[in-house]
């Protein structure tokens, strides 16, 4: 495989097409998560149980040859589960750092909202940060850490919501939702003799991750269009039934992942129609609503939509 | 504006057909639907929105002080709502030729501007308007099927467009007349009620001042006390060679039926103007032969519509009135048909009242019920003995010796008619006791005599200059035929006038400045209309309303890149001369402009079926290039941009041939 000759937008739609082959019907959603996987952000996916969140999350690290660990969540489950604990080994008479699961490139946080709100915030760190801080230690993570958590609906039994701080670290939340009757018969044959997750594998490598990375960054974004970002997530503050609006750490999310948007499209620039794509995914986890207005049934997602067909679109 | 095309101009014709002002309807309709042919818009924020709506308020009370100053109540409110939809077309206006499609409530709301709502609410105005229209129509209050059926049709087409899917337009229109026909009955039978009712209580429906020339329902035999209103009814200028009080006549009476005058057979006469007139015009009308008119009255009087006139004794000829037509009766009550509100006429009075019918045998009837007490009181005055000069005197001195004013009054004693126990018992009354027991005293005497309603003014306004005649003012009194003509006798106790006006409440004074005010405004108006000043306050009203549209649109562009929304407005970004917009702009006059949130890939995509939009994709990538990418076009790609977005206009002209 010639590395050099292969441009990004190829190696995104290589990867994507690996993921086809597993989870059908979920372009729009594989191309999103993609964005958020090259521009540096976490992405959490809630959806009813059964709609291929977590065959998704380990297809994606699949195609990828990365290192890749899940870790199921569950109530019990407690920091040190996830970040690592110091043993004390008789043989040479001192404390020797086990790490955890978090110490990988690519993390499948299964079931997040099921543990608890004090093992869910262990992973603040490592997501924003990039480290882990154990007994006075900073460990440094991967390159390319990269967190994939898949959480049911908060109304669900058995669940904690996440705290706000810890939805702000996931640069995106997306839902993938029933696939259409054609794609679910699909499925079941797909599965008649194996999974299909068992069939693939990794169709680019780590530099490969890197390189993308890269070109992101290198991705131009205007004035005009960091602004228009920036009224976007400002609009989400000022909503009326919005207790708690997006912040700057929306903005950067909005701008990074719709550079990784643009290359997706070989395109050297963001369009305005990058950030509008993105903004439903990047803006509603972050709002907190008021309680009276779930039940008049206004959504975060709802109110996302308002401001993105009130805020002129440059053009 | 978000209703179907031509509904708010059919709403607006209908209101210009009921209330028959089709000028001003058509050029409403006109101005309300013509944005659907004219691209040119004004760019308005909501700051702007609330000075046009604090200009229709502006006007609103300045057209509510002129026509409640020249009408009255209830016709002012009336005009008023009449009017409404035109008051408020400048805010509807505003919001068809703008860019916006919607205001905030905070414009029409005071409450809203200090305290913001969290999540802003928009309101588009067409539908409002368009309801407005219709029920200003209704204030035209024109009785007719005509209203029933516009109305229907007019609401059923916006109901029809927007029926659920799941209803075939036949089903809907099916219901919908079903409603309109039950609501057609509906409305039927509630008049056929009202008019039941009015029959069955008149007097329910009985009115203030008013007079009728039929029949007079007096207060005798009602126990309590009498109450009448401060409201001043007329003013009276008069000569100074007549004295206080003046007697004026408003209607007169021949029987008398326990506590109800009635005026037997008293047809009316048509009168015709001298020298004919012109409908409208200010005109005279004689009443009778007299040669030379000694005196003058000049009289203003508020009236609700059509009334019978308050003249005084011996009027001979009544200038300066511009009436649609006047009719008099045998017993000198004289009518007019004139719209509610302030009018005013001179009375020239003569020395005799040829006018009048001479007596006949009903003006000495004496009803059975009164008889007797009649009798007694005649017997003991002895007045089949005396000459009618002599009767008179007598009567009134009688009265003014025997008998006290009150208008409060107990329940008779021992069986007796109230008049008779007035006589006889308590002596003690108001007017209407005295001229009615005057009456049938005279009658006894063998003197014909009538019983006489109207106003005795004698109260002088400083204010005014002139007498001023209040409600409470309203006095009955005695017409006899004395010598071959007819006189005003009147035995009520001079004290009467005094006594009804110790009854005033505290804030009279300010109720006659208010009157005055009123008065003196609507007859400038008048005299202002009269030197064809036409409407005269309009002259103040035209720089005040310049003055504040000028100060609503200063400062305010005309934006003909309407359809480009707020791109290209004080925006410094770079790009903005991308010829592209010039594509937008005449794809907007095309009928397909990008909506304001609506990115150009989108806007694009979604019109894409249009003639030359397929072409655009490859210029929207170089002007997005143009626009967005911080490296810009390279001078080669600039020119290419511009060069092929000028062809693309070229091959696209705004009239397709």
């Amino acid at each position: 495989m010639n590395q050099m000759a292969t441009s990004p937008q190829e190696l995104l739609q290589r990867i994507a097409a690996n993921i086809e082959q597993v989870i059908s019907g979920q372009a729009a959603a594989v191309r999103k998560i993609l964005a958020a996987f090259i521009s540096g952000g976490h992405v959490l996916l809630e959806d009813n149980p059964g709609t291929g969140k977590t065959t998704l999350a380990k297809a994606l690290a699949r195609s990828i040859g990365a290192e890749f660990k899940r870790a199921q969540f569950t109530p019990d489950l407690l920091p040190s589960d996830i970040l690592g604990v110091s043993v004390f080994n008789p043989g040479d008479q001192s404390f020797h750092f086990h790490p955890g699961p978090v110490f990988t490139q690519i993390l499948l946080a299964d079931e997040i909202n099921r543990a608890s709100p004090r093992t869910q915030s262990a992973l603040l760190e490592a997501m924003a940060e990039g480290q882990v801080s154990v007994e006075g230690q900073t460990h440094a993570l991967s390159e390319l850490f990269f967190v994939i958590a898949t959480q049911n609906p908060v109304e669900f039994r058995g669940t904690y919501p996440l705290p706000e701080a810890q939805m702000d670290r996931f640069a995106l939340r997306l839902s993938l939702g029933y696939v259409a009757p054609e794609a679910e018969v699909e499925i079941l044959s797909a599965q008649e003799i194996a999974h299909p997750l068992t069939r693939i594998s990794a169709c680019i490598s780590v530099p490969d991750v890197l390189m993308l990375k890269q070109r992101v960054k290198a991705v131009r974004a205007s004035a005009e269009l960091k602004r228009y970002a920036v009224d976007l997530v400002r609009a989400t503050r000022g909503a009326a039934p919005v207790l708690l609006g997006a912040g700057p750490r929306a903005s950067l999310a909005l701008i990074h992942t719709a550079q990784a948007l643009a290359l997706a499209d070989g395109e050297e620039f963001v369009r305005p129609e990058h950030i509008r794509e993105i903004a439903v995914p990047v803006l509603a986890h972050r709002l907190a609503l008021a309680q009276e207005a779930k039940f008049s049934g206004i959504t975060a997602q709802g109110i996302v939509e308002d401001i993105l067909k009130t805020i002129p679109v440059p053009a | 504006m978000n209703t179907p095309p031509f509904l708010l101009a059919a709403a607006a014709l209908f209101w210009g057909a009921q209330t028959g002002n089709w000028l001003v309807a058509a050029a409403s309709a006109a101005l309300l639907e013509a944005p659907r042919y004219v691209a040119r818009r004004w760019h308005l924020e909501t700051a702007e929105f609330i000075r046009v709506a604090d200009f229709c308020t502006v006007l609103l009370f300045a057209i509510a002080v002129y026509l409640y100053f020249t009408f009255g109540n209830p016709r002012a409110v009336t005009l008023l709502f009449q009017w409404m939809p035109v008051i408020v077309l400048p805010l509807a206006l505003a919001q068809a030729w703008s860019t916006a499609r919607a205001l905030d409530l905070s414009v029409l709301f005071w409450s809203l501007r200090r305290n913001p709502m969290r999540r802003a609410i928009k309101l588009n105005l067409a539908y409002p308007a368009f309801a407005l229209w219709l029920l200003a129509a209704s204030a035209a209050n024109r009785q007719d099927a005509a209203f029933y059926l516009g109305l229907t049709l007019l609401t059923a087409w916006p109901l029809l467009l927007a029926r659920p899917r799941s209803y075939a337009a036949p089903i809907a229109a099916g219901m919908l007349l079903a409603a309109a026909l039950a609501g057609f009955g509906g409305q039927l039978g509630l008049h056929r009620l009202q008019q039941w009712l009015e029959a069955a209580v008149p007097e329910w429906m009985a009115g203030g001042a008013r007079t009728d020339p039929y029949r007079s329902t007096t207060g005798i035999g009602t126990i309590g006390d009498l109450k009448l209103s401060q409201r001043i009814v007329l003013r009276v200028e008069a000569d100074p060679a007549v004295s206080a009080p003046i007697l004026l006549h408003r209607a007169s009476y021949d029987d008398y039926l326990g506590g109800t005058w009635v005026a037997r057979d008293a047809r009316f006469a048509q009168l015709a103007p001298v020298g004919g007139a012109t409908l409208g015009s200010t005109s005279a009308w004689k009443l009778n032969d007299t040669r030379e008119p000694v005196l003058q009255v000049t009289l203003h009087e508020d009236s609700d519509g059509n009334p019978v006139l308050s003249l005084p004794a011996n009027t001979a000829r009544i200038e300066g009135l511009a009436a649609i037509e006047m009719k008099m009766n045998a017993l000198g009550a004289v009518q007019i048909e004139h719209k509610p509100g302030l009018f005013s006429y001179r009375a020239q009075v003569g020395s005799s009242n040829s006018a009048y019918g001479p007596p006949t045998p009903r003006d000495l009837g004496i009803p059975k019920a009164e008889a007797a007490a009649v009798a007694l009181i005649a017997n003991e005055l002895g007045l089949a003995a005396l000459t009618p000069a002599q009767v008179l005197a007598t009567v009134k001195q009688f009265f003014t010796d025997r008998f006290e004013y009150s208008t409060w009054l107990g329940k008779p004693a021992g069986g007796r008619t109230p008049l008779s126990g007035f006589l006889l018992a308590t002596r003690a009354g108001h007017c209407e006791y005295f001229a009615s027991a005057t009456v049938l005293l005279l009658r006894a005497a063998g003197i014909p005599a009538r019983y006489a309603t109207g106003f005795s003014a004698q109260e002088w306004s400083k204010l005014d200059h002139a007498y001023v005649v209040r409600e409470r003012h309203a006095h009955a009194w005695v017409r006899a035929w004395v010598g071959g003509a007819w006189r005003d006798v009147d035995t009520t106790p001079p004290t009467w006038f005094a006594a009804e006006a110790a009854g005033s409440p505290w804030w009279s004074p300010l109720a006659d400045v208010w009157s005055w005010a009123r008065f003196s405004l609507s007859a400038w108006s008048a005299r202002a209309g009269e030197r064809g000043w036409s409407g005269g306050l309009i002259w103040v009203a035209l720089p005040l309303l310049a003055w504040l549209a000028w100060r609503t649109l200063r400062g305010r562009r005309a934006d003909t890149a309407a359809a480009t929304g707020e791109a290209g407005l004080n925006r410094p970004w770079p790009g903005q001369d991308s010829e592209f917009y010039l594509i937008e702009r005449r794809m907007a006059q095309l009928g397909h402009p990008r909506q304001n949130a609506e990115a150009v890939t989108e806007w694009l995509a979604r019109i894409a079926a249009q003639p030359g939009a397929a072409a655009l994709q490859r210029l929207a990538r170089l002007h997005y290039r143009h626009r967005f990418d911080p490296a810009g076009l390279s001078a080669a790609e600039r020119e290419t941009l511009r060069t092929e977005a000028l062809s693309w206009l070229a091959q696209h002209p705004l009239k397709s041939t």
